[in-house]
């Protein structure tokens, strides 16, 4: 898997994936979750407006839906910002991260001691290439399990995300293959070496390593 | 007071995957007095459509299988129901599609239960056979 040669064709292919995942995001949960809140809201107002008594449990569901549109809005939001790195950490970010997968695809987070990575850039550039890793995966790989890692030996920090999936060799589609240029990109501008191995049997390991002091 | 649009009891083909949507939808139509058949695939809303008599249909554009928009081409019914689309996406090409594929009216999500109550009493004014 080789990286891309034109950043601008790789950068602006980043934002317009990114653009129309949030837009996907937000269609088929915020725009639901609201939809359905806005018929609650017209059955409730159709049975007042009868005289009808107003289960307390239908409101108690609608306040339910509320909240969850509340909380879906929250996470769009979040991702547009990047995540909550300076504040989380790159630990409890990457148990996000998994935390969110695993609705989609089994997905589980390994950190046996804590690692902490003190430059701010590369702690950005690890979790970013965790996430397109992920979307890769469970865009094109049909994994039936994903396992992100971070660990630190002998002042090297590790992040490795690996699934079981189908793999792509070469990359799927030119959309992937720009992505991929954008996780070397990232990799090579924190000083960091990333490695990518993808085969149809054993599934695709994407692992990345940064040096203290890179 | 109620200012809602009066209009007779329909026989609605509800088509949408979400599970939520559905539900409160199906109660909100069946609160009005309409007789809902619900679907959640494009498969089960045309085996519906070839078996059963629908004055208006109610689609979801996007399903699993399949758009809204295909449905009533895969139908491939002499007389289609009146049908009205609803989707998330509200783009005039959007709107277009949906007039092409043969919908009355493409409802944009999440829209005001006053929108839907006002396109069935139009469908609820058309003439029956």
């Amino acid at each position: 898997v080789k990286p891309q040669t034109d950043v601008n064709d790789v950068v602006l292919a980043a934002i317009e994936r990114e653009q129309e995942r949030i837009g996907r995001r937000l269609h088929e949960k915020v725009c639901q979750t609201l939809a359905g809140i806005s018929i609650q809201a017209g059955l409730l107002t159709n049975k007042a407006q009868r005289g009808e008594s107003i289960d307390a449990e239908q409101l108690q569901q609608l306040t339910q839906h509320t909240q969850q549109a509340i909380e879906e809005v929250r996470a769009v939001s979040r991702e547009l910002r990047g995540g909550n790195l300076a504040q989380d950490g790159l630990i409890e970010s990457l148990a996000n991260l998994s935390e969110i997968t695993a609705r989609e695809v089994p997905c589980e987070f390994l950190c046996e001691q804590p690692v902490f990575v003190r430059d701010p850039a590369a702690e950005k550039s690890l979790l970013c290439i965790a996430e397109e890793s992920i979307r890769n995966a469970v865009q094109h790989g049909a994994p039936g399990k994903i396992i992100i890692s971070l660990t630190r030996s002998q002042g090297e920090v590790t992040l490795k995300i690996r699934d079981d999936g189908t793999g792509f060799t070469p990359p799927s589609d030119d959309e992937t293959a720009k992505g991929i240029g954008l996780m070397y990109r990232r990799a090579r501008v924190a000083g960091a070496h990333l490695n990518i191995t993808s085969n149809r049997r054993s599934g695709t390991t994407v692992s990345c390593t940064w040096a203290e002091g890179a | 007071m109620n200012d809602k649009p009066t209009t007779r009891s329909l026989r609605i083909l509800l088509v949408e995957n979400h599970a939520d949507t559905l539900r409160w939808l199906t109660l909100y139509l069946e609160d009005l007095g309409h007789i809902v058949t619900a679907a959640k695939t494009v498969g089960e809303a045309v085996v519906a459509l070839k078996t059963q008599r629908f004055e208006v249909l109610v689609s979801d554009i996007g399903l699993p299988d399949g758009t809204g928009w295909e449905l009533l081409a895969q139908a491939n019914l002499l007389q289609a129901p009146y049908a009205i689309a609803m989707s998330g996406f509200g783009m005039n090409a959007d709107h277009l599609r949906s007039r092409e594929a043969g919908y009355r009216h493409h409802l944009l999500k999440p829209f005001k239960t006053a929108e839907l109550d006002k396109v069935l009493a139009e469908a609820a004014a058309q003439p029956t056979s």
